[in-house]
C-alpha cells in the first residue's frame, strides 16, 4: 500500500486580515504542482472558504480559536482543507451551489446581489468539494486534479 | 484601509487602487470609495485594477454596490484587470456588467468618445 502524503499545515487567527498570510503560501505550494490557472483557483477557493468560516464562524457567537488548513499532494491531485471547529460552510449552500450550476445571472443590474457568490465560485473552480467531521472538527476538502 | 490615487481628468474620475489584493478585508473600503465618489456626483469612473493580483467575491460584492449606485446613470470602468483578475470577472460574467479596458488611457478614450 502507498504510504498517505505528508499534509502540510497552516493556522490562521479568526481574524480577515489573516486570510491572505495563509492564501499567499498556500497558491506557491500549489503552484509546485498545478499550472498557474489552477494554482490560482485554489487559491481562490481557499480565500472564500475561510472568508465564510470567520464570518459566519463569528457572527453565530461560535468564535471558537484558530482555523487550520493543511494541503496534501496525491499521484493525480491536489488537496486543500480547511479545519474548523465550526461548520467551515452549511451543506445546505454546498448544495444550492451545486444546484445553481455556472451560470452567474446578470440580466438585471438593479437586481445583483453584492454577496452570495463565495460558495458558487468554490463549486466552480474546483473539481470536488466534500463536507465532513473527523475528531469533533468540521473539514471542508477542496479537490484540483492534476493535469 | 484601501490605498489607492485618485486623478480628475476633465469629468471622468480615475481611482488606480494601489493594493495587490482586493478581499473581505478591504472590500468594504473599496465600497465605500466607490459609492462616496457616486454620491459626491462622479458619474463617469475608471477603476484601475493593473496592480491588483487576487480579487475574491467580496470586492465583486463591492463592485456591484459601486455600479448599482450609479442606477444606469453614469459609468463604471475597469481597467488594466490581468491574471486571475480578469479570469474571475469572466466567470462571474461581470465583463457584461463593466466595460473592461486594457489601460487607463484607453479607457479614457473611450469614455471621452
Amino acid at each position: 500500500m502507498e504510504p498517505t502524503p505528508a499534509k502540510t499545515c497552516w493556522s490562521l487567527e479568526r481574524d480577515l486580515y489573516q486570510v491572505q498570510s495563509v492564501a499567499i503560501p498556500v497558491k506557491t505550494y500549489a503552484m509546485q504542482f498545478l499550472n498557474d490557472d489552477d494554482a490560482a483557483a485554489v487559491e481562490l477557493a481557499l480565500v472564500e472558504a475561510v472568508t465564510n468560516a470567520i464570518k459566519h464562524g463569528s457572527i453565530n457567537g461560535r468564535d471558537t480559536g484558530q482555523i487550520t488548513v493543511t494541503a496534501q499532494v496525491f499521484d493525480d491531485r491536489f488537496v486543500v482543507e480547511v479545519v474548523d471547529h465550526v461548520p467551515v460552510l452549511p451543506q445546505a449552500a454546498l448544495d444550492r451551489a451545486r444546484n445553481r450550476g455556472a451560470a452567474f445571472n446578470i440580466d438585471n443590474v438593479a437586481a445583483l446581489d453584492e454577496s452570495g457568490r463565495g460558495v458558487s465560485l468554490m463549486v466552480l473552480v474546483m473539481d470536488e468539494i466534500i463536507l465532513s467531521t473527523a475528531n469533533d472538527k468540521y473539514v471542508l476538502s477542496m479537490v484540483k486534479y492534476i493535469s | 484601509m484601501l490605498n489607492y490615487s485618485e486623478t480628475q481628468d476633465d469629468m471622468i474620475l480615475v481611482l488606480e487602487i494601489a493594493e495587490q489584493r482586493l478581499e473581505a478585508s478591504n472590500a468594504p473600503d473599496l465600497r465605500d470609495l466607490l459609492v462616496g465618489r457616486i454620491e459626491n456626483g462622479s458619474d463617469q469612473i475608471v477603476l484601475d485594477l493593473r496592480q491588483v493580483t487576487f480579487m475574491d467575491s467580496s470586492a465583486l460584492g463591492a463592485l456591484i454596490g459601486g455600479v448599482k449606485k450609479m442606477r444606469g446613470l453614469g459609468t463604471l470602468a475597469l481597467s488594466g484587470a490581468n491574471g486571475p483578475v480578469l479570469q474571475l470577472l469572466k466567470l462571474t460574467r461581470m465583463d457584461k456588467v463593466f466595460p473592461l479596458y486594457p489601460s487607463i488611457s484607453d479607457a479614457v478614450a473611450e469614455m471621452k468618445g
